[in-house]
């Protein structure tokens, strides 16, 4: 006979699982590793440091007289390219970080229900990272606007001009959501590398592929690709026949909410 | 009672000598049984060799020139570029990051054995894949070429198109090792393959805005850009000449593979 | 309480877990045994909610586990060591996990004091020897005080002042009321820790008793008896159902026979007896015993060593 004594065990600790205790739960995580710290600090001082370089370079190549003002705002934003690439990768790794390590284990055990944790994750990537982009671009272009300004003859560029605006938002916003995508294909690939080559291959290569070797009855078709959607938004490398500034920004947006629909299906579904 | 054997007599080691064979046969062991190794060639094969089929130069005139086609089907080359720099990459990263290291560094204590071992093995995988690869295209783009507008262009045979073709097939090899070192100096994947990345697909982007007209030459000597002149795949208008530009790209991968020799010799595991 | 329902997980045409059926009662703590292989850690994985089951059903303290309210009020989970990011402090680590169920630093550090990690728990745990990680991943499970324990080799890699810290652990939270399942290598240690038993091979149920109903069924307890006069003796105990035999110069060992008759019978007759003793197998000869035909990866023998 197996023994089963009666006693009642002494009130649990834990409270109820909640989305507050999870989003919590994700800050934790998200602040306490010093790699995250570096990345974000150096998306900062790479946006503003490289945004200046540029425009020094510009002034002291001679060409700055003929600088109509909406290309010195892209000039000042031109950080955005790697800054896609860095905020992609902490987005990776938000997930890939976790299945390196075996963490997610834990974090599935003790967050069954599993979509919780993609929205927490998700919220803590978004609310950290459209602001530092936005601050970033706003700050790159205020301080080459200074430098620019600070040559003789060279007049102020400034928000007056709705084009400049959208250049300087629209490239911390185009930054930020292709976090998101990399958020979403780590989710969906799990590996690192994996992750990280498909980001790049995406963002990166197809881009110079479909510019040079697409026939030309399709190469309308790159200006569809998740980064010269983007590109439209702040005009940084651009293809020919682009989409208009709003309409790439929303498909940018597209291609991200698929992703991290694709994502939580596939959590939720399969094995840890 | 156990009295002391002779000892050690009884025993007769299996393993040998530590032989440069033996670790090559090692290395190649290690590449070709990770699945992931597979996948990623396989898969930037086939979209190499299937972009190629489609291309279609962007002459303006209506005869497309012989050796602007042979330049396009190699444009495919830069998937092939991103799989041999990710695998190059993990090469020493993997390692690292399961700690497979500790085991490695202990049956070849001569650490710069390994790093050759390594060499060799991922060289000759990518230089035999990239060439092939680099061939397949050009001939699928040609035929495919002919097979919409009955001209045939150019075909092996013609030096010109040797160059392209081998080159754009030494250049991906050279790229893959020059990861390989980056990989063994950086030590961290995610960290390694972002470098990686920035400094060949980024950097260009980058110094195209950032350069003022002017300027634009300095763009030639980027890793990137520099192997490009051999198969004149210039990103930017000014390249050097072809194999000035190779060598170039060698300089930079020597330089990056003395660092990580120094590095693996002279460290901790 | 852990119940398993006709359980079944299979890999393609592996199957790892083949209809599992047995209950984990609360307020003991319940042994989970099988070789290398058997399915344990699927069969843990799946109580945890992680691994999704081909069929059949498992249901911890009454209910689905993914659904629960409060996860970590439910159950507390170890499975393996290394499920922590290197670059972390076992503080924050902790801290993350509790967050999700309100916990905050106040048991967390409590936690940490638990099992012994307050001097180091601000430092990263990448810089962690492999029983520091162990008993990080031990805190992880108490931290709720769940109502069920579940923990998958809890002494790797502890010292003996470890596995005895786990021993009493264990013992005292299954006196609180608390389901305790754990599994094992270290055989000895877990004849003395718990009292009931879930043994499996290939993905399928051995045993499900107490240890002792186990060690019973499957091995036999023989007697020891230490005397000058070993032949005279034997010829006593000759009779049907006793087998005797001798060892050395002055030991016997009798089954069949129970203690207290050879006993008796010594003393009738007038044989000296120094040494009269009941050898009970132990739990790993019951278990190598009763698995033998199940072992997945067993290593064959040392010619080539």
């Amino acid at each position: 006979m197996r023994t089963a004594p009666v006693t009642e065990p002494p009130r649990p600790v834990a409270g109820d699982l909640t989305m507050g205790g999870v989003l919590r739960s994700e800050w934790t995580k998200f602040r306490s590793l010093r790699s995250t710290w570096w990345l974000l600090i150096g998306t900062v001082i790479l946006s503003v440091g490289l945004g200046v370089v540029v425009i020094v370079l510009e002034i002291s190549g001679g060409g700055a007289k003929q600088q109509p003002p909406y290309q010195v705002a892209q000039q000042t934003e031109t950080a955005a390219l790697i800054t896609q690439l860095v905020l992609g990768v902490l987005g990776i790794l938000m997930f890939t970080g976790e299945y390196g390590s075996g963490m997610i284990r834990i974090s599935m055990s003790v967050v069954p229900r599993r979509v919780m944790l993609l929205w927490a994750k998700l919220s803590v990537l978004s609310v950290i990272a459209a602001p530092l982009t936005l601050v970033s671009a706003l700050l790159a272009f205020v301080l080459g606007d200074l430098v620019w300004q600070s040559h003789r003859g060279l007049v102020h560029v400034g928000f007056g001009d709705p084009q400049v605006t959208r250049i300087v938002i629209g490239s911390g916003l185009v930054v930020a959501v292709t976090a998101v995508c990399g958020f979403g294909i780590g989710a969906i690939i799990r590996s690192t590398a994996g992750s990280i080559g498909t980001l790049v291959g995406i963002f990166f290569v197809l881009p110079l592929v479909a510019q040079a070797a697409l026939p030309r009855s399709v190469a309308g078709l790159a200006r569809f690709l998740p980064s010269n959607a983007g590109d439209a938004m702040w005009g940084g490398a651009i293809g020919p026949r682009s989409l208009s500034a709003w309409s790439g920004f929303a498909l940018l947006c597209g291609y991200a909410v698929v992703l991290v629909a694709v994502a939580g299906w596939r959590l939720r579904r399969g094995d840890a | 009672m156990a009295t002391a054997a002779a000892a050690g007599v009884s025993r007769i080691p299996v393993a040998g000598n530590l032989t440069v064979t033996g670790v090559l046969r090692s290395e190649w062991t290690k590449l070709r049984s990770v699945r992931s190794t597979w996948w990623l060639l396989s898969t930037a094969v086939i979209l190499t060799v299937g972009v190629a089929a489609f291309v279609s130069p962007a002459a303006t005139s209506g005869q497309p020139a012989p050796y602007t086609l042979a330049r396009s089907t190699e444009y495919g080359s830069l998937l092939s570029q991103l799989a041999l720099l990710v695998l190059g990459v993990m090469v020493f990263t993997g390692e690292y990051q399961s700690g497979l290291i500790r085991a490695s560094l202990s049956v070849v204590p001569r650490r710069l054995l390994l790093l050759w071992g390594k060499l060799g093995v991922f060289g000759a995988v990518a230089l035999a894949l990239s060439i092939a690869t680099s061939v397949a295209a050009f001939a699928l783009g040609e035929l495919a070429q002919r097979a919409r507008s009955g001209h045939p262009h150019a075909w092996f045979g013609d030096p010109q198109v040797t160059r392209i073709v081998l080159g754009a097939g030494l250049v991906l090899a050279v790229t893959g090792i020059f990861g390989l070192a980056l990989g063994a100096i950086i030590r961290n994947t995610a960290a390694g393959l972002s470098t990686i990345t920035a400094v060949f697909f980024v950097l260009p982007l980058v110094f195209r805005i950032a350069l003022p007209a002017s300027d634009q030459g300095f763009l030639r000597f980027l890793p990137s850009n520099a192997g490009g002149a051999l198969w004149d795949a210039a990103l930017s208008p000014t390249s050097m000449t072809p194999w000035t530009g190779f060598a170039l790209l060698c300089g930079y991968t020597a330089a990056l593979v003395a660092v990580a020799a120094w590095r693996l010799q002279h460290g901790d595991a | 309480m852990i119940e398993v329902e006709n359980l079944s997980k299979r890999y393609g045409d592996k199957v790892a877990v083949d209809g599992l059926t047995f209950t984990v009662q609360p307020g003991v703590v319940t042994g989970f045994l099988g070789p290398n292989g058997a399915g344990k850690s699927t069969t843990l994985r799946m109580i945890a909610g992680l691994d999704v089951p081909t069929s059949g059903q498992v249901r911890v303290n009454g209910r689905h586990y993914r659904s629960s309210r409060a996860p970590m009020a439910e159950l507390g989970l170890l499975l393996e060591a290394k499920s922590v990011h290197p670059g972390r402090s076992a503080r924050d680590h902790l801290l993350a996990i509790g967050q999700t169920a309100g916990i905050g630093k106040a048991r967390v550090n409590q936690v940490i004091e638990l099992v012994g990690l307050g001097d180091v728990a601000h430092k990263r745990v990448g810089g962690y020897s492999l029983g520091m990680s162990q008993r990080v991943g031990i805190a992880a499970a108490l931290l709720g005080r769940p109502r069920t324990i579940v923990l998958d080799e809890p002494v790797n890699g502890l010292d003996p002042e470890g596995v005895r810290w786990i021993r009493s652990l264990l013992r005292t939270l299954a006196d609180e009321g608390c389901t305790v399942f754990y599994s094992s290598h270290l055989m000895s240690e877990m004849a003395q820790t718990a009292k009931n038993l879930i043994v499996i091979g290939r993905g399928r149920l051995i045993a499900d008793s107490t240890v002792e109903q186990f060690i019973a069924a499957t091995t036999v307890a023989s007697v020891v008896v230490r005397s000058p006069q070993t032949g005279r003796l034997r010829d006593l105990l000759d009779r049907p159902g006793a087998r005797v035999a001798t060892e050395g110069l002055d030991l016997l060992r009798v089954d069949g026979v129970t203690a207290e008759e050879i006993g008796t019978i010594a003393l009738q007759a007038g044989v000296p007896v120094f040494d009269l003793r009941v050898e009970r197998a132990s739990l790993e000869d019951a278990f190598m015993q009763a698995t033998q035909d199940s072992v997945e990866y067993g290593a064959t023998g040392l010619e080539n060593l």
